[in-house]
């Protein structure tokens, strides 16, 4: 399941990331902020993409886990959310 | 259904649920991402626009807003322009950096940006030492500001002050160089960070516990706004907070206390060398091999084969100008031509890399290369360089001239760990009313007469001392900090360089007032030194037989130039100094 999730989310950082030259499967747990892949702006968009594809809801508390900002964390939050 | 998350009223009030109020000063880390859109519009700069407008709508004019601007530039080996370098702080910090009225501090390292009715006096003009007296955060503190983090947790840097001012085990004082620019100048600085040890993952910040017992204790106040929230706390209410919590659960803000473990913070070699089946000539042949560079393993080899007392001081403790460095492993160095023959390396000799140079691995032209090193004309020179975020080598003119092809590849691997200075002593109380202090240093690696050839002597006038009208203490050190940790005693001895021929010679090495001693002496000597008048300066000779030699500071000063007879004659007027005659 995590596997597909992390595809999801490299995906969807391949779509909306112009010039993005790095492969994410190698930067699974560093920050995405770090890298530059998306800005504390862009996140909103993301989230929301999140929240409908995956049938979820993200709280501040998922916000403020660590984990969150990396694609492999981000990856096991969205699944622990869906498999409740 | 509204197309938006929140607006600059909600955000307000949310400021005022979590404590903000007229004329407060606010630090926000912050990810304003994590509101969702504002009514304002779905940009970021309007987002950005709206939380500030609204910030100063509780604040006021007399208000004032904080934000982070770090960069680490001085930590990363770089410049720090106060104008110009950016920081990754998140879109709104670095919005309010741009903004006209936005007063950024000069500290390479955690400059803030301040906006407001104070933002001068809390930025202005603030010191090298980032967490340290008058820094920002000192001010912070007095000034009992408002934390407001916005969809952060309880964490802050801000922490780090606190810590220090606890003065925490597992966080140190290291300083980073660099140069400022601003207005236009640049001039060289040494930032002083309040850092942990970089290899050990269980002194890592975590903040996780703290937000989750400051919430349960209501110490922290919480407010939603959108789809995120804002955290408030008092700068001096999260002080007590963490202070008493800290006297609970020492390791609380860092992953030991995730892992439910004590850390290891530093590991000292037990292991020494036997000398007793050598003469005085022969221990030193086998101690000069040692690689004994400033807090090494091979620096407390040998103090623990000396079998004197220790003093120890952690990395950080700071020696008048002087910070105790960290624990410097090399662990390879080489300079290799492109195609892989190896020009300089480590193996050939240990000096042949600066004493704490920092790692590289990089392809690099000659003229860069000659920069980074240090060099002698016939040998290669003892060179250790603290607090300094650089590499180096060392070479001989003659190595120098056989580096001819354009580009090379520099490869120096070292490891930094926090450790402990240790310093070797032995004290003998005669009951005098009069104490002379003998200074010995353990010098570099592969030299024998710098440093070592004191040490021998010293270790052998321990020996044989039986009466004397003076209470005696000698101390071993590294070369840096040689006779800085004692100034306090009736006379002071700097003892070295006392192997090679030469006359021997007492230099009156100038006078040293009783300042950092105290708290290297004072608890070994006080008996005797209850006698002496703390508030005169002591007289500080050097006694060396040769004022200078071709070999000196190199790696050609071995044993070879050092004779048995030399140091027996030196050792005899030692006891004849210290029994009176």
């Amino acid at each position: 399941m995590t596997e597909n999730t992390i595809i999801w989310i490299i995906n969807w950082f391949n779509e909306h990331t112009p010039n993005l030259e790095v492969d994410l499967m190698n930067h699974l747990e560093e920050s995405y902020f770090e890298l530059g892949l998306i800005d504390s702006f862009g996140i909103i968009e993301f989230i929301t993409a999140i929240e409908v594809d995956f049938s979820i809801q993200l709280t501040p508390s998922h916000f403020q886990d660590r984990r969150f900002a990396t694609i492999k964390g981000l990856a096991d939050i969205i699944d622990s959310l869906v498999s409740k | 259904m509204r197309d938006y998350n929140y607006n600059r009223a909600d955000f307000a009030e949310a400021l005022r649920s979590v404590g903000a109020k007229t004329g407060d000063i606010l630090f926000s880390h912050s990810n304003i991402g994590y509101f969702g859109y504002p009514a304002e519009g779905k940009s970021s700069n309007i987002a950005c626009q709206t939380i500030f407008d609204a910030v100063f709508d509780v604040i006021g004019d007399t208000g004032t807003l904080v934000v982070p601007a770090f960069t680490y530039s001085f930590a990363r080996g770089q410049d720090f322009d106060i104008q110009h370098t950016p920081s990754t702080m998140g879109i709104f910090a670095e919005w309010v950096r741009h903004h006209p009225d936005g007063m950024r501090s000069q500290d390479p390292l955690f400059s803030v940006v301040a906006v407001g009715h104070r933002a001068r006096e809390m930025v202005h003009n603030v010191p090298m030492n980032c967490f340290g007296e008058d820094s920002f955060w000192e001010r912070f503190y007095k000034v009992d500001g408002l934390i407001a983090n916005f969809n952060f947790d309880t964490g802050s840097t801000y922490i780090h002050y606190i810590e220090r001012c606890l003065n925490v085990p597992y966080r140190y004082e290291k300083p980073f160089t660099g140069n400022i620019i601003g207005g236009g100048v640049s001039r060289p600085e040494r930032a002083i960070f309040y850092c942990r040890d970089m290899t050990n993952p269980d002194t890592d910040a975590s903040f996780e516990y703290l937000d989750e017992i400051a919430m349960r204790d209501g110490v922290v106040k919480l407010a939603r706004v959108g789809r995120g929230e804002i955290k408030g706390i008092r700068a001096q209410a999260k002080y007590r907070y963490i202070a008493d919590t800290l006297t609970r659960e020492p390791w609380f803000l860092t992953t030991a206390h995730t892992r439910k473990i004590s850390p290891i913070l530093s590991q000292i070699t037990s292991e020494k060398i036997e000398l007793a089946d050598k003469n005085m000539l022969e221990q030193l042949q086998v101690l000069s091999h040692i690689e004994r560079g400033t807090m090494t393993d091979g620096y407390d080899l040998i103090i623990n084969t000396l079998g004197l007392d220790v003093k120890t001081f952690p990395t950080g403790t700071l020696f008048k100008d002087l910070y105790v460095p960290e624990k410097w492993e090399l662990i390879s160095a080489k300079v290799s031509t492109l195609d892989g023959q190896e020009v300089l390396s480590h193996s050939y000799h240990p000096l042949q890399v600066m004493g704490h140079s920092r790692p590289v691995n990089k392809r690099i032209s000659r003229t860069e290369l000659l920069q980074h090193i240090h060099t002698h004309p016939t040998a290669i020179p003892s060179v250790e360089r603290f607090g300094i975020t650089d590499w180096g080598l060392s070479a001989s003119e003659e190595q120098i001239a056989c580096l001819n092809e354009a580009e090379y590849h520099v490869n120096i691997l070292t490891r930094f760990t926090f450790h402990e200075l240790r310093i070797g002593y032995w004290y003998k109380d005669f009951g005098a009313h009069k104490t002379i202090v003998v200074y010995t240093h353990l010098g570099s690696s592969g030299q024998a007469n710098f440093g070592l050839s004191g040490v021998m002597v010293m270790r052998e006038v321990m020996h044989k001392l039986e009466q004397s009208p003076y209470n005696i203490m000698w101390v071993v050190s590294p070369m840096a900090f040689w006779g800085i940790e004692c100034t306090t005693a009736d006379l002071v001895i700097l003892l070295d360089e006392v192997g090679h021929h030469g006359t021997l010679h007492t230099v009156l090495h100038g006078t040293a007032m009783n300042e950092v001693g105290e708290m290297f002496v004072n608890d070994q000597t006080k008996k005797s030194i209850a006698h002496s008048n703390f508030n005169e300066a002591t007289p500080v000779i050097k006694i060396t037989r040769v004022l200078t030699y071709p070999e000196r500071h190199t790696h050609l000063d071995t044993y070879a130039l050092t004779q048995q007879h030399y140091l027996e004659a030196t050792i005899t007027w030692l006891l004849n100094k210290f029994e009176g005659n």
